[in-house]
């Protein structure tokens, strides 16, 4: 249970601590391309992951009045939570990561090479964009009304979330 | 110590029951698949561990308890910039962001098109992937690297094999 607890301090501190010095531009982003910008955030954050660490063992050592054990079945969710979420993370990448897209699409072109023409030729950005929506449409994230895409309650809880995040994180219009 | 056999167990459940649904099910609805079958694991799993006759000699040792809370902490981290990476580089979050941030709170399909355009941002990650050094330009020509091939091949096979990607 102190390890737990620790752990929860010590992420709390590193969660709080990007936010405040993004948040405040006391740590300025700078970038000239998307890969720099999230470059820049794994940095900061795995240097403030570091100091973290010093806050997960000061609290470890600190917490003694803490019962040293946890229930087990806190232990199976804990554990079962952060590595579904990995596992989550790279099939969504395999499943429909534009960057893999575009690799294979340049491995399989005849001469494994294509210019930007030739890219939206075999990758057509329209119907990309039609299937992200039909995507939304199918998750209850957007509906149609007469012609227009309106959002469903779950989506407009979603894009305040982001946009909030957005601004916060000064990540710009992204997409 | 029993806690964490079992949330390891249910995982590599969870995972089996994924992979076998994608190669052999017919369902086309893989998320909502993933997550049923997670939270049936996971239920399982810390009722495993609760229920456990042998719990209490199989307490959790203190190095344990340390190194597994030190992956978590882990995750939680790469969990947060995970959160900042969808948030910023996902094309439905900005289609979303745009319908939301319009007087109305509605837009057509030619007024996303005219605000958010697809071709920038594919221009932009073939950036991120000459910076990533996957792919290299010369005269106007993209082409993998060394690097971008093997990525490429190892994506696409599995992809190939379970019948995922390509329809976004």
């Amino acid at each position: 249970m102190r390890a737990m607890v620790a752990g929860v301090l010590a992420a709390s501190f590193v969660l709080g601590l990007h936010y405040v010095l993004v948040r405040f531009r006391v740590v300025k982003i700078s970038y000239t391309h998307r890969a720099e910008k999230y470059a820049a955030h794994v940095r900061l954050l795995g240097g403030l992951g570091v100091l973290g660490l010093g806050v997960f063992f000061a609290c470890h050592w600190s917490l003694t009045f803490l019962p040293a054990q946890a229930p087990a079945s806190l232990w199976a969710v804990l554990i079962f939570a952060p590595l579904f979420f990995i596992y989550m993370t790279f099939y969504f990448a395999m499943d429909r990561s534009v960057q893999e897209r575009m690799m294979i699409e340049l491995d399989s072109a005849p001469e494994q090479e294509l210019d930007f023409e030739g890219i939206l030729r075999v990758y057509d950005p329209d119907t990309k964009f039609r299937n992200e929506i039909d995507g939304m449409l199918d998750e209850g994230f957007l509906r149609v009304e007469g012609e227009s895409y309106v959002m469903t309650p779950k989506g407009q809880l979603y894009a305040r979330l982001a946009r909030w995040a957005k601004r916060v994180l000064h990540l710009g219009e992204g997409g | 110590m029993i806690g964490i056999v079992c949330g390891v167990v249910g995982f590599m459940a969870t995972v089996a029951i994924h992979l076998a649904s994608l190669r052999f099910g017919r369902s086309r609805r893989h998320f909502r698949v993933l997550a049923i079958t997670a939270l049936t694991c996971l239920i399982l799993a810390a009722g495993g561990a609760s229920w456990w006759p042998t719990a209490e000699p199989l307490a959790t040792p203190k190095a344990v308890a340390v190194a597994a809370v030190l992956f978590i902490y882990g995750a939680v981290l790469f969990a947060y910039f995970i959160f900042i990476y969808i948030v910023d580089s996902s094309s439905a979050t900005r289609i979303l962001v745009e319908i939301e941030q319009s007087s109305g709170k509605k837009r057509t399909y030619d007024e996303l098109t005219t605000r958010y355009r697809l071709e920038d941002k594919f221009r932009d990650i073939l950036k991120d992937l000459q910076y990533l050094k996957a792919v290299e330009q010369q005269d106007g020509v993209f082409r993998n690297t060394a690097k971008g091939r093997r990525h490429a091949r190892l994506v696409g096979g599995f992809r190939r094999y379970f019948g995922i990607g390509g329809h976004l």
